[in-house]
């Protein structure tokens, strides 16, 4: 199962198989030349048989022994001899002593060749064959080139052992035996050669297949290197059958932790897979079928548990039907890499979701005002879907930006703003607006963030917050005006008690006096009568009484001024008043709100008032302005009894108005400990107080500021002194107001 | 004669009152101090039965006074008129104060409890039991319903209704809020006996800021042999309210009855709390003479303080302005002959009661 791969080479029987059939080659073809190399006799051997053949043939067919035989059979006998082979110019057939008795030649053996030619064939010693008289051959004396004379002995086939009766001469064409010698050349050539070859060609691969050797080692320790060093797993599956592992690299282990051959298990692939990628891990090699190299991605347990995300590269390779046979593939850890991916899907979509959880209105616009970004807080704010808007130049939402926005926001300004802006079906709505260009990797503005909150809830808290702040007040005064009511409640009651009473007693004192009229006129008025008026004057009282009567009634009708105006005050800090600026009498409205609160600083404060009684009316919000006089002077009561707690005594608060060109002043000055220079920044800052928990809602200074700017478009500063108080200083335009 | 002085930092108050009481002129002496250093020195030259003072006056509040008068003339009767609403002053005056008038106050109910005030002049006890009487601004509660009451208040939802029934098991918490709301202390006044209404009427901030505020309500850290006693207390006085609400029941009787029949029964014993507490060896010396023949240890006590628990427990809750039906109830418990009364009565629930307990 385990292999490492590598490229192609013989194995080593295939090599000693080479090897073997080269030297046995050599060895053959050596041997082939040793006997070609003896060919030249053999061929004589050969042609002197053919001749004693034919010469046998003959004399077997004239029965006759050739040494019996005339020589006219020997003459037939030699001219078959030469009929019978192109290569056999003539034949001679000598007796014992060397006679020739027969003899045959071919024709053209008459020409005469001249010795010497241009071929440059050397021409060996010619023999004149000199047959008798008797003989028909009686020349051949031509001279012949290069003849071999083979020679044969011809021997009688009656006696055994006969002695050689004659011999027979082959003349052989040069050729013929050159081409012998050639074609035994060229054997010998060949042999030698391919010995030659063979001696040269075996070192020789052996060494190509050193090189080849080394250099498959080389590319095979390149190779596991590499693969040693690669994050990717290769493995080979066989796919034809049941798909089975059959190879699995070894780097699985630091892959997986598996050794690779855990994989061989038929199911230890698929028990692995995550359960929910099983089907598409299943799908992916159906697929394959179709495709040249997949890639898929699926979870596998390691073994330490956890699922590990591999990304598979694999081919199929086909078998020799061309049907795939095996799976090659090569398995990738892209664990960090899904992860980063879903994490960074997550971030995506947690972004998405922050942004449209946001109950602002986020607008991304480029800069030719394309809308690239639309959140659901907008598509509520104004109305229109994100796929209405979307790709598109932003809804006309107001008159639009003006251009000196645009291009402020285009040189990186940032802007704040708040404006009125127009729904889809039409309907205004307040916002507040913040707008910032937004950067380019090079720095330039590549567009524009617009976000808007909605401040129409705000707006309606504001005004809520203004009512409540009043009620709120309104509730605290309540405690101090009942407190200022409920005294001359109590002496008026008490007085009208006692004229009550005192009316009786005198009741019977005017009894007396009617007595005493009555009598008068009558013309009697006796000293008894007399006497009983002075007893009844005296019962009844009667210098207390005409003392403490008109004091009664005086107190009482004080009371019930004081009641009055209380209840008068009350009503005016407490109405509502006009929403929009009302020209208003300052003094008399500051001077209510003074009295109003009255239980807040009569134990710790004298009240000076400073009015100018030259002020014209002021355009005014009477409601807001009676609820900022009323922080101030609460809060200069309160700064006051900070001091007279420690150090007893009374301060005062001083309290003026008086014009000023345009403007209308007025100042609330304490005898407090002044403001420390620590907080002085913040005197203004909404729910910031100093008072303990309980005592104040950190909001009256921040709403005096934000009614005299921002509703008043007036001015609030103050001046401060630690140790010796602080004024307050309410700056009021006076411009006309439309009657 | 009978001597009260009214202090008030309004001149026009005063003058009102010295007109509207002039009828009373031949029974009552009255003085009439513009502040509250006014009458500190009127009261250095002369002997006064009550003070009615202002709350919120500029050098010193009538809290502050009356913490004074406690001091220096303890047998003074302690009474506010005051028109403030402001809380914490009102606090202020919880434990220096009897009782608590609010302005603007009709003249009948000044002069009816001016009058029931110097009622108690005639009511003859030792002066210095007199004395610690009119001293005494709170009553030790028993231990356990003490710890109950406490960890009620801190739970942020407890109901004023839940804590108005850990108050009505115990007489010491019950006598005081009792005080608190059948006077002005937090309001207008209220003629209550029932416990729960009284707490549910002073609301649970105010009962918090009550347990927040020191001694007003607490437990005795004294004797262990007193605390015992005050636990066996609390538990015969529950038994007896139980009781007592059960004959009234029976009798059919009004729910303003009932109330008052179960409040007596519970506040029955009241005096023996203050004896117990406030005069420990001699109530000691009434435990160890008290016989088998005298089970309710009246004549002991007679022979130790000349009167009895029930007359102690009934002059301070007349003194806090608890009304006179319970007041009754507790001062004639061991002798209905003494009281007039014909119908049945609280009084008659609570002798029913503490007869078969």
């Amino acid at each position: 199962m385990r292999q490492v791969p590598r490229p192609r080479r013989p194995s080593p029987p295939a090599r000693l198989l080479f090897g073997t059939t080269i030297v046995v080659g050599a060895s053959v073809l050596g041997l082939v030349a040793a006997f070609l190399l003896r060919q030249e006799s053999v061929i004589h051997r050969q042609y002197e048989l053919r001749a004693e053949a034919s010469a046998n043939a003959i004399a077997r067919e004239s029965q006759f022994a050739l040494l019996v035989g005339d020589a006219a059979d020997l003459k037939r006998m030699a001219e078959v001899a030469v009929a019978g082979s192109e290569d056999v110019l003539y034949m001679v057939v000598e007796d014992a002593s060397g006679a020739p008795i027969a003899a045959a030649h071919r024709a053209p053996l008459t020409a005469r060749t001249v010795p010497g030619g241009a071929g440059g064939v050397k021409t060996s010693a010619t023999r004149f064959l000199k047959i008798g008289p008797n003989s028909d051959i009686d020349c051949i004396e031509a001279s012949v080139p290069a003849v071999a004379q083979p020679e044969g002995e011809i021997f009688s086939r009656r006696s055994d052992p006969q002695p050689a009766l004659g011999r027979i001469r082959l003349g052989m064409s040069i050729q013929a035996r050159r081409a012998m010698l050639v074609s035994s050349m060229r054997y010998a050539a060949a042999i030698g050669v391919l010995i030659i070859l063979g001696a040269c060609v075996v070192p020789y691969f052996q060494l190509r297949q050193k090189r080849v050797e080394a250099k498959f080692r080389e590319a095979e320790e390149r190779l596991s290197f590499l693969v040693s060093l690669s994050p990717a797993v290769l493995y080979s599956c066989d796919c034809r059958h049941q798909p089975r592992m059959t190879f699995v690299a070894d780097n699985i282990r630091q892959v997986l932790g598996y050794d690779p051959e855990e994989f061989a298990e038929a199911e230890f692939f698929r028990s692995h897979l995550h359960p929910e990628d099983r089907p598409r891990a299943e799908t992916m090699l159906e697929e394959m079928q179709h495709s040249d190299l997949h890639i898929g991605e699926y979870r596998f347990l390691h073994r330490d548990g956890k699922y590990r995300w591999m990304q598979d590269h694999r081919k199929i390779v086909p078998g020799a039907s061309g049907r795939p046979a095996q799976l090659v593939g090569l398995l990738f850890d892209v664990t960090e890499k899904m992860e980063a991916a879903v994490a960074l899907r997550k971030a995506h979509q947690d972004l998405r979701a922050v942004i449209d959880t946001s109950p602002l209105a986020i607008v991304a616009l480029d800069l030719p005002g394309i809308v690239q970004n639309w959140n659901l807080a907008a598509e509520r704010m104004f109305g229109w879907r994100g796929d209405e808007v979307l790709g598109r130049p932003l809804p006309d939402l107001s008159d639009g930006l003006p251009d000196d926005r645009l291009r402020r926001l285009k040189d990186g300004e940032t802007l704040v703003f708040e404006g009125r802006r127009k729904q889809k079906d039409g309907r205004p709505l307040e916002v507040g607006v913040w707008a910032a260009p937004f950067h380019g990797a090079d720095g330039a503005v590549t567009g524009i963030l617009v976000e808007y909150a909605d401040l129409s809830e705000r707006k309606l808290l504001e005004a809520q917050l203004r009512q409540a702040q009043k009620l709120e007040s309104i509730g605290q005064l309540a405690a101090g005006l009942a407190h200022e009511i409920n005294t001359p409640i109590q002496y008026v009651g008490d007085n009208t008690r006692f004229l009550d009473e005192a009316f009786r007693e005198l009741a019977g004192l005017f009894e007396a006096y009617e007595g005493v009229v009555g009598a008068a006129s009558n013309g009697g008025v006796t000293p008894d009568l007399l006497d009983k008026v002075n007893q009844a004057s005296e019962k009844a009282d009667i210098v207390y009484l005409r003392a403490e009567i008109p004091k009664a009634i005086e107190q009482s009708l004080e009371g019930l001024a004081r009641v009055a105006q209380i209840v008068r005050a009350m009503k005016e800090f407490s109405h509502p008043g006009p929403a929009e600026l009302t020209a208003v009498d300052l003094n008399r409205a500051i001077e209510s709100t003074i009295l109003v609160c009255r239980n807040e600083w009569k134990y710790v404060a004298e009240m000076v008032t400073e009015f100018d009684a030259g002020l014209p009316l002021v355009p005014c919000l009477p409601g807001e302005m009676n609820q900022v006089i009323l922080n101030l002077v609460v809060n200069a009561a309160q700064a006051i009894s900070d001091v007279v707690k420690q150090r007893g005594g009374i301060g005062t608060i001083k309290v003026s108005t008086r014009r000023d060109g345009g403007w209308v002043e007025v100042r609330i000055q304490d005898t407090g400990a002044g403001i420390p220079a620590a907080i002085r920044t913040r005197v203004f800052d909404p729910f910031f107080t100093t008072k303990e928990v309980g005592k104040g809602t950190g909001q009256g200074l921040a709403l005096a500021h934000s009614v005299v700017v921002q509703r008043h478009q007036g001015s609030i500063t103050f001046e401060t002194e630690e140790g010796l108080g602080t004024v307050f200083i309410i700056r009021l335009p006076l411009t006309e107001i439309d009657s | 004669m009978k001597r009260i002085l009214f202090v008030d930092d309004d001149s026009k108050i005063l003058d009102g009152l010295r007109r509207s009481l002039r009828a009373l002129r031949f029974e009552w002496e009255m003085e009439f101090a513009v502040g509250a250093p006014a009458a500190i020195a009127i009261l250095l030259r002369k002997q006064f039965d009550i003070i009615v003072t202002d709350m919120r006056m500029p050098d010193m509040s009538g809290a502050d006074l009356l913490a004074e008068v406690a001091h220096r003339y303890p047998q003074m009767i302690r009474i506010i008129l005051s028109g403030t609403w402001n809380e914490d002053l009102r606090m202020q005056a919880v434990m220096t104060a009897h009782q608590y008038l609010s302005k603007p106050c009709d003249p009948e109910t000044l002069r009816s409890t001016i009058g029931r005030a110097f009622a108690l002049r005639e009511v003859r006890l030792q002066p210095a039991i007199k004395e610690q009487l009119m001293r005494i601004g709170s009553l030790p509660s028993a231990p356990l319903v003490y710890q109950e009451f406490a960890l009620a208040l801190r739970s942020p939802d407890i109901s004023a209704r839940a804590i108005g029934a850990i108050v009505a098991k115990d007489p010491a918490m019950t006598a005081k809020v009792l005080q608190l709301v059948n006077s002005a202390f937090f309001g207008v006044c209220r003629r209550t006996a029932n416990p729960v209404e009284a707490v549910v009427y002073l609301g649970v901030d105010v009962m918090r800021a009550l347990a927040q505020s020191a001694s007003i309500f607490s437990t005795f850290d004294g004797a262990q042999s007193t605390r015992s006693l005050i636990a066996a207390l609390q538990e015969h006085s529950m038994s007896v309210a139980m009781k007592a609400g059960a004959v009234a029941r029976a009798m059919n009787a009004s729910k303003l009855i009932l109330d008052d029949a179960i409040v007596a029964g519970l506040l029955h014993d009241l005096g023996k709390l203050v004896l117990a507490v406030h005069f420990p060896s001699e109530y000691d010396r009434v435990l160890a003479t008290a016989s088998a023949t005298d089970p309710e240890q009246l004549d002991a006590e007679r022979s130790v303080f000349e009167t009895t628990h029930a007359e102690v427990g009934g002059y301070l809750l007349w003194l806090w302005g608890v009304p006179d039906s319970i007041v009754e109830a507790l001062t004639f418990h061991h002798g209905p002959a003494q009281s007039g009364a014909q119908d049945f009565s609280p009084l008659a629930a609570v002798r029913a009661a503490e007869v078969s307990d």
